[in-house]
């Protein structure tokens, strides 16, 4: 069996022991830390913590008396570590505590560590600096402040003062817009790292951010962490819930990393994503566990505006060891995409009770950087998903969403506006009591490039409840459906079983089909 | 202030029908005093009839708002339904803002996009590409006036998109920076001091120009309107520095 070290700071380890199971390991193990006992582990990804800067550790996997995996490691040196409560953070769930954790964060030395220990913080927006690792311990509760108008509001864009150019901090939907301070916030920082067993808790709950949730109250809503321009970052172990609106969202930001972290919303939360990294390049994200309302990984770059100005795509994305539940799309590109997504790996993962696995979301007038491409899902397992592959050319989202633009079967002329959908894989997947088997709608002007499925097996539900695979126009609620395709240029299916379906197993129009 | 808004509300109750520069001025203070006798005296004017055909879309959907008891939205949506080509630069100020504002409240946004285009035809339209530089600002083709009626055309415009759409909001809001600098570089806003102030000090509210910069512009050229100064422009730019004091900015 092997382990694999994925991360690892003065007081935290993360490894990752492959037993073959996906998420959870085939079976429990037992870990010893220096030949103590360290606990036991179900899952694939697995942190440890409280471990004691520059010290040299050796870690042991055991399945009963048997040593299957070890390894050594020695975790990096601190400089300093920051009590919050030396600042004066009183961590009883009333008291502001955002002064005393702000003032804790920027005093904190280069490889310092501001600790935040066991306790329930009230806080507004805290923002981050470079150099510094902010540890939630075990029973630590960061709570967002409920009233919005205490929070700091990141422009979207400010001019510069030559008025040549702009500075762009706030985001919203894929548009530089102003935005409230999310509960942490990081503005070009690099070399951070966020870590521990605590809580980011947006209290959305308890506020009226969910609440009209579409119209804009003073700012668009906030999210749990926000990274802007920033580069090198970790997030190890956090638990976050109730959003105001999106989870994570990393933005322009490279080099990134999630770790083991668990991302939780009730499931008729507005616009909950779990996880959006926007015009990003550089992602893990590895033994996370989302439960959400919306979208568990929403892949994104902007729309028009910001694709066309900036064009910078969201690329070199893994994802393994991942559970994704309930929610709309287990794994979206868009539909945000102006700026293109390319480069995305979905390994060893299960998608459980969401709508869609993997949801490609596009549509006219994203633009010619627009390109959704090398997409591939690998050992991905599925089960209760309504429909587990969907790319949608015509998605009908934005305001002009249901015009005969965008919603046209005919075919357009292919210009600016027009966005692009390459290479798209399945492998190793296995999918059960699904609604759908798959639903790939491409532009009639720019087909969908390729899509490859090779070892997919795939059982329709009974008793499934009919669903609208796809959000277009043209698309009716289904249930018990094969493969719906049209427009795709080159469909390439190897050892593909489709099985409980009624009606035509693979229905195509205008695709090229190879099936081995 | 106050002397000058009473002298302006004598002047249009004397008035049997206002042009609709003037009725929009009168809605503009209106909006920004929330005085029933402004709101009654531009309802008045807007049940008389319509004195100039599409001009007057936007005191129409102004009256919708507050007279919703009488159906209007027949003539709003013929108003609404015509071409947009063809516009002269005072066309463009009756037009646009009201096409754009007709999108976000009744159209649901489907044509935006031929609103802002149509901005974008203007500009072009306007643009040197050899000089590089305004028409207005090397004094050719192009008259101070009418750059006047566009940035006017065009800070209403803005006012009316929703910063959602962000790239058309975005399209109106840099040919405005831009003509707005091409007229103040060359020292055009001074021939239309009423036009300008109007637009800068608005442009300041809506937080598409920097205050710091602008703000002592906007107030100088403020200050500066000659006598003969169209009283529905001269009550616009009252209502906006009314609104500015309110804000304390």
């Amino acid at each position: 069996m092997k382990i694999d070290k994925l991360f690892l700071c003065s007081r935290s380890v993360t490894v990752q022991v492959e037993d073959g199971g996906l998420y959870m390991t085939n079976k429990p193990y037992r870990l010893t830390l220096n030949g103590e006992e360290a606990g036991m582990i179900n899952t694939v990804v697995t942190s440890l913590y409280d471990l004691w800067p520059d010290t040299k550790y050796h870690l042991q996997v055991w399945d009963g008396e048997t040593l299957v995996a070890e390894t050594e490691f020695r975790t990096e040196e601190e400089s300093f570590s920051m009590n919050v409560r030396r600042f004066g953070a009183v961590g009883d769930g009333v008291h502001d505590d955002t002064a005393a954790i702000q003032a804790a964060i920027i005093c904190c030395p280069p490889k310092g560590r501001v600790l935040i220990p066991g306790g329930s913080y009230r806080v507004k927006p805290l923002f981050l600096k470079s150099h510094i690792r902010l540890e939630l311990q075990k029973g630590a509760v960061l709570q967002l402040e409920r009233e919005r108008d205490l929070f700091p509001i990141l422009p979207g864009m400010i001019q510069s003062t030559d008025e040549e150019t702009d500075l762009n901090l706030g985001t919203w939907e894929g548009n530089p817009l102003d935005m409230f301070g999310s509960l942490i916030t990081g503005v070009d920082v690099n070399d951070v790292v966020i870590y521990g067993q605590g809580v980011a808790d947006g209290m959305a709950q308890e506020s009226d951010w969910w609440v009209n949730h579409r119209i804009r109250r003073g700012a668009w809503r906030p999210r749990l962490l926000y990274l802007c321009r920033c580069k090198n970052v970790t997030v190890q172990g956090i638990t976050f819930r109730n959003s105001p609106a999106w989870n994570l969202h990393p933005y322009f930001s490279n080099d990134l990393k999630f770790l083991n972290i668990s991302v939780q919303a009730p499931a008729d939360s507005p616009n909950t994503d779990g996880f959006d990294p926007e015009s990003c390049k550089g992602i893990l994200v590895a033994g996370a566990h989302f439960s959400l309302g919306d979208d568990c990984i929403a892949i994104k770059s902007g729309k028009l505006y910001m694709g066309a100005t900036y064009a910078t795509p969201c690329e070199d994305i893994e994802i393994v060891h991942c559970l994704m539940e309930n929610g709309h799309g287990g794994v979206t590109a868009g539909s945000e995409m102006a700026g293109g997504v390319k480069h995305v790996q979905v390994r060893d993962c299960v998608m459980r009770n969401t709508d869609r696995g993997l949801r490609v979301k596009t549509r006219r007038g994203r633009g010619k950087n627009g390109v959704i491409d090398d997409i591939v899902f690998d050992h991905v397992e599925m089960e209760h998903v309504g429909t587990p592959f969907v790319v949608n050319c015509l998605y009908y989202c934005d305001p002009d969403g249901h015009t005969e633009y965008v919603q046209s079967l005919e075919p357009q002329p292919v210009d600016d506006r027009t966005p692009y959908v390459g290479n798209i894989a399945f492998r190793h997947v296995n999918a059960t009591e699904v609604s759908c088997a798959g639903y790939f709608l491409g532009l009639p002007e720019q087909p969908i490039h390729n899509v490859t499925m090779e070892h997919v097996n795939i059982t329709c539900a009974r008793a499934g409840k009919p669903m609208q695979p796809a959000m277009a126009d043209c698309v009716p609620r289904c249930v018990n459906k094969g493969i719906v395709a049209s427009d795709v240029h080159k469909m390439i299916l190897r050892d593909v079983r489709i099985t409980g379906y009624e009606g035509e197993r693979i229905e195509t129009k205008n695709v090229e089909l190879t099936e081995e | 202030m106050e002397n000058k808004l009473a002298q302006l509300e004598k002047n249009m109750l004397d008035m049997q029908r206002m042009d609709h520069v003037m009725l929009m001025g009168c809605i503009h203070v209106c909006r920004a005093t929330g005085e029933k006798a402004w709101r009654d005296m531009a309802l008045e004017q807007v049940r008389a009839g319509v004195p100039d055909g599409a001009a007057d879309g936007m005191p129409l959907l102004f009256a919708m708002e507050e007279d919703p008891a009488e159906d209007r939205r027949a003539t709003i949506e013929a108003f609404a339904a015509r071409p947009l080509d063809g516009l002269s630069m005072v066309d463009a100020y009756c037009v646009l803002p009201f096409r754009m504002a007709y999108e976000f409240r009744l159209n649901r946004m489907a044509w935006v996009s031929r609103v802002a285009a149509a901005f974008r035809s203007l500009h072009e339209l306007l643009y040197d590409e050899k000089e590089a530089l305004h028409h207005a600002s090397v004094g050719a083709e192009v008259s101070a006036e009418a750059t006047g009626w566009f940035l006017m055309a065009l800070v209403d415009g803005i006012e009316q998109c929703d910063q959602q759409l962000y790239e058309h909001w975005r399209t109106m809001v840099d040919i405005f920076r831009y003509v707005l600098r091409g007229i103040l570089r060359v020292g055009k806003a001074e021939e239309i001091p009423g036009m300008a102030a109007y637009s800068i000090l608005k442009g300041i509210r809506l937080g598409i120009i920097d205050p710091e910069r602008y703000r002592p512009v906007g107030l100088k050229l403020a200050e500066s309107l000659p006598q003969g100064t169209h009283p529905g422009i001269e009550a616009m730019v009252c209502a906006e520095i009314l609104m500015m004091n309110d804000a304390g900015r």
